[in-house]
């Protein structure tokens, strides 16, 4: 068995190492005395798999449907709610706070931080919610505006 | 603590403070508020391999402290002491305990931590939850960035580990 998966393993190591892997689990762990632990290569592998992992999933999460409404949060707490399908015309959202200051534009199915006067404005940068999951977030003045879309909220799908 | 150390220390805690600087002064790549190189990590992961736990979290901790003062940016000081101090101990924890693994996984997993404390302190400071919605971002974000700096001081090691050795006994 040993020669066998020595064997194997020289024949795949040039081209199939990650089906190698797959297919002979045990050899990715080396055993020591202490216990088991992971061979540097194998370390590679396993942030690589993790990488593929996130990648698969920022694709998955990018195709949702177009959000239909946002929550805007400043301290945890929500200031607000705007329907993004019925606004007509661009709307303005001040948010004022001692010395904090977020400006949020509303149009017709998007919104975006128009302006900020945050130490890194990575807020404004986030630019236009139009059709993402992903929320804009301003850490240093604590204001997430959350888009919400059809699926979350089923209620409001059946309505529409 | 001999004097010798003291002085690596506090040379150690200087490069450290001008690459945290230097970098503040980056453009960021992508706007999600916690990626970025993390050069810095470089000169903790060199303390922690040949000083103690103990003087790389005094190194660590004057970092922050300074490297808020400096960039006199005061509001991201909570977020790299949590994710800095968090890092440092699965850190210094794999170093110990964990026998034999490799100092660039090492710095990986602590580049992770870091990223994945910095979301935690984020959604409780926030007070929602849809900021782990950037997640694989940071994730990925810290794979990237802890591999360089581990391969950083894998190379260091390499070149020059036996003469910081013989320098400090």
């Amino acid at each position: 068995m040993q020669k066998l998966d020595k064997k194997l393993k020289n024949q795949y190591d040039s081209v199939g190492t990650v089906f190698f892997y797959v297919f002979f689990l045990k050899n990715l762990f080396k055993m020591t005395e202490e216990g088991m632990h992971l061979k540097p290569r194998n370390w590679l592998l396993l942030f690589a798999v993790l990488t593929l992992i996130c990648f698969g999933s920022i694709l998955l999460l990018n195709s949702r449907s177009e959000a239909l409404t946002a929550e805007i949060y400043q301290d945890g707490i929500l200031i607000q709610i705007v329907d993004l399908t019925t606004l007509t015309e661009p709307m303005e959202i001040r948010l004022t706070d001692g010395g904090r200051e977020n400006i949020i534009l509303a149009e017709n199915g998007q919104i975006s931080m128009h302006s900020a006067n945050c130490p890194d404005r990575l807020c404004v940068k986030q630019g236009i919610i139009k059709n993402s999951i992903y929320p804009i977030v301003c850490l240093p003045h604590k204001v997430v505006i959350k888009p919400v879309s059809a699926a979350d909220n089923p209620v409001d799908a059946v309505t529409n | 603590m001999k004097t010798k150390r003291l002085t690596l220390c506090g040379i150690l805690c200087a490069v450290a403070l001008t690459i945290f600087v230097l970098e503040a002064q980056l453009p960021q790549l992508l706007p999600i508020p916690g990626i970025k190189p993390g050069l810095a990590n470089i000169v903790t992961l060199f303390a922690l391999l040949y000083l103690t736990p103990g003087e790389t979290t005094l190194i660590l901790v004057a970092r922050i402290l300074l490297g808020a003062f400096f960039t006199g940016n005061s509001s991201v000081l909570l977020y790299s002491l949590s994710g800095g101090l968090g890092c440092l101990g699965v850190e210094s924890l794999l170093f110990l305990k964990g026998n034999g693994i490799p100092v660039f996984a090492i710095s990986a997993i602590g580049a992770i931590v870091h990223n994945l404390i910095q979301i935690c302190v984020a959604a409780l400071m926030t007070q929602t939850l849809a900021v782990f919605w950037y997640l694989p971002f940071l994730l990925i974000a810290g794979i990237v960035t802890g591999l360089f700096t581990g391969f950083c001081i894998h190379a260091f090691s390499k070149s020059c580990g036996g003469r910081i050795k013989r320098f400090l006994s």
